[in-house]
């Protein structure tokens, strides 16, 4: 059973103007009842013995399944260094008009700014004795800006942490640079079309080790064959590169048990080149052997195996080593998201911006541009570069989303680029 | 709990006191919705999932400006109110009070049938699901992700201005994944009743992912290519849909502004339609309490019409068209499509020689300021089974593609916001 209940404020000047601030308060509960080998899902607000019975009552026939039943108990709290609701609400909204003042001037025809703060209390019981609670704040800023010279285009960027107020203290350090940008996208080239040498920035690695490979490292797939990975202990790509799941760590996946009340741990999906263990709930961690912990969900949702913070470890070139690699291609910065189809390894997702590379030099600025291929055939070659940075985002699988981050240093790829 | 039963189990009425007394003018967004869903795992019926939700959502107006909150506990609704007022002192967005409330005539958006699936035990939800697996195994495929999934909502309007408003609705789903060796494909299915094509689109689902495990590639180039119902909605929900609101117009986001009259694409019609009988997205009143309507924004090629809420018609003194939607019950209401249905001027029965793309993968990453796209196609094949493609890019800019289009096929087609037949386009841009 799991009993969730969230606070949460969402304040937006747009254009100058405080549009659309909201708050919600949510109060839910979940239960979950596995008898005849079959589980039965209900959730609603209504009292632990009627949500048993109707979660019971939901139960088709009998199965196979088994779980890990291995339970915790304790309590977490994630420190806020500033709390939340010792800082007024105009001093939030001051910090949002600075930001968006900050944005304006050149070609920028509108502008978004909107502030998040989110606090989620989880309590978690379950019929071998676990009992866990939780708190985690999630404090955070995204910003979206319009330029019109010629074309219209957009960029935008995102601060989200686990933590209070203090989060926001480096939002003017992210978008420092985000108007000149866009000043120069507004008459960037369109790029050029085929299959070439890529380097991605942090940004765009993170979203392609996210999409392309980690969502094919969800057991769920595994489970309904519908999976382009069917086995641990094979290589997948070179020596250099290590992959890891860490929800431990302070981004904005961070959580300290899952939503099936599972003790969190970091997992190191691919070691050293090797593909070395999938992401796993109770189910499928009894099924295919592996650890859980990976569970989560949207509210009171059924949880489902979701990453953390996932992130492409470090390796030994530096920026113009990577650049030499290129030689003649493309360097892709930022993203507008991506999808990918676990079950055939096709994945596709778009840059916010990028460059041509012309004798392993950066040249002029492209727009509009994707990158697209076969997940396992770009992670063979990939080159890793050093220094790992997150970016912050939400996950959409099964019609629901979760808060996730995704990590890499600058990478080389060779795959195909498309647009304009 | 029946169908008789169903019914709030919160009272407002110390909401409508409070804000009567502390507000200008108030709204409550009330809504309980019961979801029932088969869901399917490797060709087994794994479970039934239940969710009840009950919320509301409350504006409040001071000074001519707005706050919004929303809660799903009834301890917590004196509190809910209070913010309400708390956000609308801080707020800039101005609104003119609410409507006073307004509905259409529209049948076939509750059946009974559909409802008493929910109250029951599912059994026919449980026949269904056998029947998408009966089909995929026949066709000697997986039905590796499947699900159907039944929903009944109960929604009341109430505002300042009088508005009473309260209506029934169901609505029925279905999604299919299909995985033969390293070939997948899914397809999926809308209706307000119990009459789902659940065996369409296992089948063409089977069909697409047997063919793509088998596909060759494609010759970068220029080819005829026609896109299924599924694709189109893809496509023009993320790079098209986004610029007949006319919020985007006013903020600079929509590349048609300032273009009423004038050609933007070929010889094709599209109208957002909130009133067509048993459609998906219809409905008597929007989440505003406004009565929906037919809105004819492209009429052979020409932009005729924006897409409106209450708070765009208000200040700027149009008719509103019915398009305040909460896309979820927990968020402001905002300009959104009903059923968009894409009219070309001619249709055939066949498509001749070219490509048939069944979906496409990351159309949310279309630019929805200038219709730019490019994205990878899942199900692709070349007249018929002749020549099954692995994979392929398409990429061009979503007016210009408007531009192509020769014909559609003869029958529509519901997914989600879009009806359409399949289409015919001439010339597209697809790389291997």
């Amino acid at each position: 059973m799991r009993e969730i209940k969230t606070k949460s404020l969402t304040l937006t000047i747009e254009n100058g103007r405080m549009e659309k601030p909201k708050y919600e308060n949510f109060h839910g509960k979940s239960f979950r009842v596995l008898k005849n080998k079959k589980w039965g899902f209900f959730s609603g607000l209504v009292d632990d013995k009627e949500g048993y019975k109707r979660a019971e009552t939901n139960i088709v026939g009998e199965g196979d399944e088994e779980i890990d039943t291995t339970s915790f108990s304790g309590e977490f709290n994630f420190k806020q260094k500033k709390k939340l609701e010792s800082v007024d609400l105009d001093e939030k909204i001051n910090l949002i008009r600075d930001v968006e003042r900050s944005l304006k001037g050149g070609v920028v025809v509108s502008t978004r700014v909107t502030y998040i703060e989110n606090i989620r209390k989880l309590y978690y019981a379950n019929s071998e004795g676990a009992e866990l609670r939780y708190v985690v704040p999630r404090t955070g800023i995204a910003v979206q800006i319009v330029g019109k010279n010629g074309s219209l285009q957009f960029l935008s960027k995102r601060l989200f942490k686990p933590g209070g107020f203090e989060v926001t203290s480096e939002i003017f350090d992210v978008i420092d640079s985000l108007p000149k940008t866009l000043e120069k996208l507004v008459i960037a080239h369109t790029p050029p079309s085929g299959r070439m040498n890529v380097l991605m920035d942090h940004a765009l690695g993170g979203v392609f080790i996210h999409e392309a490979f980690g969502h094919a490292v969800e057991a769920d797939h595994l489970s309904k064959g519908a999976s382009i990975l069917k086995e641990t202990g094979i290589r997948v790509g070179s020596e250099e590169l290590n992959v890891f799941d860490d929800p431990l760590k302070e981004e904005f996946g961070y959580f300290p048990f899952d939503d099936e009340g599972f003790l969190a741990e970091r997992k190191h999906i691919i070691e050293n080149g090797v593909f070395k263990e999938f992401l796993h709930s109770r189910s499928t961690a009894k099924k295919f052997g592996g650890r859980a912990g990976n569970s989560r969900s949207q509210g009171v949702m059924e949880p489902i195996i979701r990453m953390s913070n996932t992130y492409i470890d470090e390796g030994d070139y530096t920026f113009e080593e990577l650049l030499e690699e290129v030689k003649n291609g493309v360097y892709l910065i930022g993203t507008r998201g991506g999808e990918t189809n676990p079950a055939t390894g096709y994945f596709h997702f778009n840059a916010q911006y990028g460059y041509l590379v012309l004798n392993g030099e950066i040249r002029q600025m492209i727009r509009d541009v994707s990158l697209s291929g076969h997940t396992l055939e770009i992670l063979r070659d990939m080159k890793i570069g050093k220094g790992v940075k997150f970016e912050p985002g939400f996950c959409g699988k099964s019609g629901q989303l979760v808060p996730v981050s995704d990590g890499a240093p600058p990478t080389v790829v060779n795959a195909f680029v498309g647009g304009g | 709990m029946d169908s008789e039963g169903f019914d709030f189990k919160i009272d407002v009425e110390s909401a409508v006191r409070y804000l009567d007394f502390n507000s200008e003018s108030w709204e409550i967004f009330h809504e309980l919705e019961i979801k029932k869903t088969v869901r399917i795992e490797k060709g087994e019926i794994s479970h039934i999932s239940e969710n009840i939700e009950e919320g509301i959502a409350f504006r409040a107006i001071l000074d001519g400006k707005v706050g919004f909150s929303f809660t799903t506990d009834e301890g917590n609704i004196i509190e809910a109110c209070e913010m309400a007022i708390k956000i609308a002192k801080i707020s800039e967005d101005r609104l003119k009070g609410f409507p006073e409330g307004s509905r259409s005539k529209v049948d076939g958006v509750y059946f009974k049938e559909t409802a008493d699936q929910i109250f029951g035990k599912g059994e026919w939800l449980i026949d269904a699901g056998e029947s998408m697996i009966e089909i995929a195994n026949e066709s000697g495929v997986n039905l590796a992700d499947g699900f159907i999934e039944l929903s009944i909502t109960k929604r009341e309007i109430l505002n300042s201005s009088g508005a009473e408003l309260n209506d029934l609705q169901t609505s029925c789903s279905a999604f299919a994944e299909c995985v033969y060796e390293d070939g997948s494909a899914y397809d999926m299915a809308f209706s307000r009743n119990l009459d789902l094509s659940v065996e369409r689109i296992v089948k063409n689902a089977s069909f697409f992912s047997i063919q793509s495990s088998k596909g060759g590639k494609i010759e970068s180039g220029v080819y005829d290519v026609v896109l299924s119902p599924l694709a189109v909605h893809q496509l023009l929900y993320f790079a098209l849909y986004p610029a007949f609101s006319f919020e985007n117009v006013m903020k600079n986001r929509s590349p048609l502004a300032d273009k009423i009259g004038e050609r933007i694409f070929g010889d094709v019609t599209i109208r957002d339609d909130g009133c067509v009988n048993r459609m998906f997205m219809s409905s008597e009143f929007d989440d505003e309490g406004l009565a929906t309507r037919n809105t004819v924004l492209v009429e052979k090629g020409v932009l005729t019409n924006y897409l409106r809420d209450w708070k765009s018609s208000s200040e700027f003194e149009e008719e509103p068209t019915g398009n305040g939607v909460r896309y979820e019950r927990n968020s402001y209401p905002s300009i959104h499509p009903t059923n968009m249905l894409i009219e070309p001027s001619e249709r055939e029965y066949e498509f001749g020689e070219c490509f048939y793309i069944n979906s496409l993968t990351g159309s949310h990453t279309s630019n929805p300021v200038n219709g730019d796209f490019s994205l990878e196609c899942s199900g692709i094949i070349y007249s018929d089974a002749d020549k099954p493609i692995k994979s392929a890019m398409i990429y061009g800019n979503v007016y210009d593609l408007l531009n192509r289009l020769i014909y559609g096929g003869k029958e529509d087609i519901q997914v989600e916001n879009t009806i359409t037949p399949w289409l015919k386009f001439k010339e597209l841009r697809l790389k291997g």
